[in-house]
């Protein structure tokens, strides 16, 4: 009696197993099908980049002549983690910034308006604003690419994107008109609306960054 | 359609139909995603009225939220270049008039977790449309929810689906 039941409880577990083996081989095959069904391979580096990201990280970059960026799944997500450290930076560096155009424009507004004794305030927190504005703009251009092409459409990033061409212009003539106020009083309206241009796209390029 | 064992058929999904969106929140915003780049294979009987097996893998690169820097932000953090595929094989299907009762395994990140759903099925001609919804949670598979500013997203991920054999 004993050996009868080992057996009916040997082969009913032997069944079991082999039911379930069958249901779960099934299933793997179909994965399997999936995957021979595509075979695409991954995607590393977008089709299309700005030149100073095609210029360090493109296929033929300068970048790649290192060891650590050669153009391999694994080292891509690497880059990927250094490019969000970058644009992590280029966050935080963007407020401060964005901090110091205030000041400057309130300081800029009372030198417009006769305070003569601001003029060196003035000017060392332009430099300052400069020194943040551009750092922040080169941890953009020069981070490495994203991992995918751009999508179809409008978006809150390319509309940031749009924008900073357009504080990045206005940046480089607040800067060229300061330069030229010293002989040419007259260009200080210029210059105050250059920077005003400059602050309000850049502004509103952080806030577009939102929706 | 792929004739398998007496009475079974092998039957692909039509991707041109059939999507996969996820949903994720932010204090900021929320945001879908979607892929219409779903694989999908299912075993059934002749007349598509019995759900034997399910299979189904997508790209984490093909979801496609309109805006290239969250999905490539969505890839970093998953590993999408390491782990490009999350798929999904069901374990069981019981079927209750139109609501079939999913059991199976989701792998996503290298990790793979059980989960159990509701979908809902509906048959149009000789089409069968596989519809429903479930939610993951990003941490259990290893992942930490992508941040902006400083503040992470929600962990929750809720995903609608619709497929049509």
């Amino acid at each position: 009696m004993k050996k009868l039941l080992f057996t009916c409880s040997f082969l009913f577990f032997f069944l079991a197993t082999s039911i379930a083996q069958t249901d779960s081989t099934k299933t793997n095959n179909l994965l399997q099908d999936l995957s021979l069904a595509d075979s695409s391979q991954v995607q590393l580096l977008p089709n299309k980049m700005i030149p100073t990201q095609r210029l360090l990280w493109g296929p033929k970059g300068f970048m790649r002549g290192f060891n650590r960026f050669e153009l391999t799944p694994e080292k891509r997500q690497n880059e990927l983690k250094l490019r969000r450290t970058m644009l992590g930076v280029h966050q935080i560096l963007g407020f401060a910034t964005l901090g110091g155009m205030v000041a400057q424009g309130i300081i800029g507004g009372k030198l417009y308006n006769g305070r003569y004794d601001l003029k060196d305030t003035h000017e060392a927190l332009g430099a300052a604003v400069n020194i943040g504005y551009f750092t922040t703009a080169s941890l953009s251009l020069f981070a490495p690419p994203k991992a995918l092409d751009e999508r179809k459409g409008y978006s809150s990033i390319k509309l940031h994107k749009w924008l900073a061409v357009v504080h990045m212009s206005a940046m480089i003539a607040t800067n060229v008109l300061a330069g030229m106020t010293e002989d040419h009083p007259n260009l200080k309206k210029y210059h105050r609306a250059a920077a005003y241009t400059a602050f309000g796209a850049y502004a509103a390029s952080m806030i577009v960054i939102k929706f | 359609m792929f004739a398998q064992d007496a009475g079974t058929v092998k039957v692909f999904a039509d991707k041109k139909v059939s999507s996969i969106t996820y949903t994720m929140r932010h204090p900021l915003h929320t945001w879908d995603g979607t892929s219409k780049e779903v694989n999908s294979v299912i075993l059934t009987n002749a007349d598509k009225s019995v759900l034997t097996q399910v299979a189904v893998s997508v790209k984490l690169g093909s979801f496609d939220s309109k805006n290239a820097n969250r999905d490539s932000h969505m890839i970093e953090v998953a590993e999408g270049l390491k782990y490009p595929i999350i798929s999904f094989s069901s374990t069981s299907i019981q079927t209750q008039g139109d609501v079939l009762l999913v059991k199976g395994n989701v792998s996503f990140h290298g990790v793979t977790q059980p989960i159990t759903f509701e979908a809902k099925r509906k048959t149009t001609g000789s089409n069968l449309e596989v519809s429903g919804a479930f939610t993951l949670k990003m941490t259990q598979f290893k992942i930490e929810p992508p941040s902006l500013l400083g503040v992470a997203a929600d962990d929750v991920l809720k995903l609608k689906f619709k497929v049509v054999y």
